[in-house]
């Protein structure tokens, strides 16, 4: 039900990235990645992660590249949530915040929801990158 | 020459004339439309929001003759046009030497225009409507292409704004976000002021002004008096003259694409001919379906601004795509890191303003190109 209400589109007038996602296998290239950039370019992003997930947070020229992730915009009308750029929500942003919030009452904002890997993950735990814990993280996924 | 390559060349003085400036592609864009259509552009912005570098960066790419002056209260019509010619006037005949002045410009650029007194006004009217000088006995065709008016803001008094809308096409600048900063620094400390005049680019904008004059906009028209028909609905009422001299912008953009058969893509002038700067907001809006097609080869900028349509955005991502692709970045350690950090931002914005499983035409073959050049081209650990 999630997918059918959260089409994605082609993005219409100015592009706001906030975040960038990686799931799955794409968490070790995304992790790779990141690792390559100097310490003040880390500190200047925030996340969270996973073994299966990770969300960073910053401005939009620092977040890194690589194929297969999934980039996040803040919603303008609930800021406490996050969706990928081109998912275009069919009910107003903060109706569908209520309602993750309903069905997750333990998760705090702000929120991403990745309608494709049907995932949603809070991030009111991101903090500032850090290269040690970045690697623990890399191996744990099996790099 | 061939339409097609005089858009190519005026293309290139677009491109050299915007390197190196951050966020004024589109006024540069404008200024050489409003070259192709025999119209006027007013750009409206705080100081130092580099609105006479952008013109003169267009007039220096297209050489010929330039003429650039700030305004006063107290500018004598000779300091544009002319003193008046002594020798001449001891005979009893009132001439002006119009040497180096407005009058013998290709491309002008009147800062603060609307502070020019009644007088300057007046004669300047005459130049900008129909390209004739006239003051006391001189009169003479002027080669003017376009005159471009500066202003911080907009003339409250009627009989200035009826002056104002004489200039067809209006860009609002704002000083550059905050975001962008170090990217204004860095650009700004190493701009050149040397884009050098390209041989054939007066020739090649006389090429496009005719062919746009030939243009077939019978298609497109409907379309227009829709968009039209949109605004008017909405409040934003736009001068018969501005509706009729809109097809000259339509046509102008046409050729700007190398085409002569204007198209739904050709209609995105139309937000840059509303004079005010909420009234321009609205119209991206209110004909965001209208201009959904909208994309220009020559002009993507603009055209993505006037649309905040995909497939103009789609346009400019391919064209930067291929640039960058087209370069060896060399073997210098920096120079790489750079031009893989630009490519990856083509890479990520395409990647986040469309759908990965259902990327524009324009995108579907570049994209794995991109990937495949990246895998290529890794990149360097960084320093700690």
């Amino acid at each position: 039900m999630l997918r059918a209400d959260l089409p994605d589109r082609p993005v219409e007038g100015a592009l706001e990235i906030a975040g960038v996602a990686a799931v799955g296998a794409v968490v070790q290239s995304l992790l790779a990645r990141v690792l390559l950039e100097p310490d003040e370019a880390l500190a200047g992003l925030t996340g969270v992660g996973a073994p299966s997930l990770v969300v960073l947070l910053g401005p939009a020229d620092a977040l890194p590249w690589v194929d297969g992730v999934v980039y996040l915009r803040r919603c303008a009308e609930a800021p406490g949530l996050l969706l990928p750029t081109c998912t275009r929500a069919s009910v107003p942003p903060r109706v569908l915040l209520e309602a993750v919030l309903g069905r997750h009452p333990g998760l705090r904002v702000p929120i991403v929801v990745l309608p494709r890997h049907e995932m949603l993950a809070s991030l009111d735990g991101a903090c500032p990158l850090d290269r040690a814990r970045l690697e623990q993280l890399r191996e744990s996924t099996g790099a | 020459m061939s339409l097609e390559g005089s858009a190519s060349t005026l293309r290139t003085v677009i491109a050299d004339a915007c390197a190196g400036l951050v966020q004024r592609d589109v006024a540069v864009q404008l200024v050489a439309l409003a070259a192709v259509a025999r119209e006027h552009v007013l750009l409206v912005g705080p100081p130092g929001t580099a609105k006479s570098e952008a013109v003169r960066r267009v007039a220096r790419g297209l050489g010929g003759n330039y003429f650039e002056y700030l305004l006063g209260r107290f500018t004598e019509p000779s300091e544009i046009f002319g003193p008046v010619d002594l020798e001449k006037l001891r005979q009893g005949v009132v001439e002006t030497r119009t040497s180096d002045m407005l009058p013998e410009a290709d491309v002008a650029f009147l800062d603060e225009v609307f502070l020019g007194s009644t007088a300057i006004l007046n004669t300047l009217l005459g130049v900008l409507n129909e390209r004739t000088f006239r003051r006391g006995h001189t009169a003479m065709r002027c080669p003017l292409r376009v005159c471009v008016g500066a202003s911080n803001q907009l003339p409250d008094d009627p009989a200035l704004a009826a002056f104002a809308d004489r200039f067809l096409l209006h860009l609002f600048l704002e000083p550059i976000p905050d975001p962008e900063l170090e990217t204004l620094l860095e650009a700004g400390w190493s701009l050149s002021d040397t884009n050098a005049a390209h041989p054939e680019a007066l020739a090649s904008l006389d090429d496009l002004i005719d062919a746009a004059r030939g243009v077939d906009l019978q298609g497109v028209r409907p379309h227009l008096a829709e968009g039209i028909r949109i605004l008017r609905g909405a409040g934003i009422r736009l001068s018969d003259r501005r509706v009729v001299k809109l097809q000259r912008l339509v046509a102008a953009a046409t050729v700007l694409d190398g085409r002569t058969k204007a198209a739904t893509d050709d209609l995105w002038p139309i937000v840059f001919a509303i004079p005010r700067p909420g009234d321009q907001d609205r119209a991206r809006d209110l004909l965001r379906d209208t201009l959904q097609a909208s994309r220009n080869v020559s002009l993507g900028a603009a055209a993505e601004n006037a649309s905040l349509g995909p497939r103009a955005r789609a346009e400019r991502l391919r064209i930067a795509a291929e640039e960058l692709l087209a370069l060896d970045p060399g073997d210098d350690a920096t120079a790489r890191s750079r031009w893989r950090l630009k490519l990856e931002g083509v890479i990520r914005e395409i990647d986040a303003a469309f759908p990965l499983d259902s990327p524009p035409a324009e995108l579907k073959d570049i994209r794995p190109r991109i990937v495949q050049r990246l895998a290529e081209v890794p990149l360097e650990h960084a320093a700690c």
